[in-house]
């Protein structure tokens, strides 16, 4: 199955978020670890938009794809906010001490971490971002252990 | 999202039950903050029924321990699951913040501090 969620600027939508995950997750019975990476990814963004990305638009919507391509699940996030690439922000030194760090930017580099792909375009008046991750041992097996 | 707050042996613990993300952080971090406020000194995070954070909630957590450490406290996390341990990997905190496998272990370290 596909999974599609259409959001406002309302973060309590963020429960939704995981919601669709969690379907996703157990249609296509993902492991525990990339329902994580999944949920994380989207929190992430999905807030960012939210928090930043709609100063004067009207009507705030971002959509939410899930789906699965061969040996990779393929997420598709698409907003008609601000014109922005997350990705371009500058990956976060984690080695710096706690005090020294821009509180900010976090959730860009955890993104980074838990996907293997990320392309990011703006087309048709869209942010558009494609994350993949490819599937990992824990996932698809069809043995309780492999939900959460 | 939940808050328990108790004392135990001179130490604050504060239980998070939940989903600590975006929506849910400003109330945690009001409940934190208010520690501070009230010049408490040893703070124990218990993360065992925390079932997710996101870096909304790590900036929440990175700002108390910050106030807190300028008034001469200290806050420690215990009992992290798996998926909140890989965060708190993933932003680099594990050499810099406290973290333990049991509020036990974690109260031990308060206590003697």
């Amino acid at each position: 199955m596909d999974g599609t969620l259409t959001l406002t600027n309302d973060l309590a939508r963020l429960a939704d978020v995981a919601h669709l995950v969690h379907q996703f997750g157990e249609a296509h019975r993902l492991g525990h670890e990339t329902r994580f990476a999944l949920n994380l990814a989207l929190d992430e963004l999905v807030t960012n938009t939210i928090s930043y990305g709609f100063d004067g638009v009207a009507e705030p919507r971002i959509t939410v794809r899930l789906a699965l391509d061969g040996e990779a699940i393929v997420v598709h996030l698409a907003d008609n906010g601000l014109p922005f690439d997350p990705l371009s922000r500058p990956e976060v030194d984690t080695t710096v001490p706690l005090e020294d760090r821009p509180i900010g930017g976090l959730g860009v580099h955890f993104v980074r971490q838990v996907m293997d792909e990320l392309h990011y375009e703006h087309a048709a008046g869209e942010n558009r971002l494609t994350l993949r991750r490819r599937l990992r041992p824990g996932d698809g097996i069809p043995d309780e252990q492999a939900g959460g | 999202m939940q808050t328990i707050k108790t004392q135990q042996d001179g130490v604050t613990v504060v239980e998070l039950r939940g989903r600590l993300d975006s929506q849910t952080s400003p109330a945690v971090e009001k409940d934190l903050m208010s520690l501070v406020e009230s010049n408490e000194k040893k703070v124990l995070v218990d993360c065992q029924s925390l079932a997710y954070v996101s870096s909304a909630g790590l900036r929440v957590f990175l700002m108390v321990q910050k106030a807190l450490k300028q008034r001469g406290g200290t806050i420690v996390f215990a009992a992290l699951n798996g998926s909140v341990k890989m965060v708190f990997r993933m932003a680099g905190l594990p050499p810099l913040v406290g973290m333990y496998d049991t509020r036990e272990d974690a109260l031990a370290v308060l206590k003697a501090g």
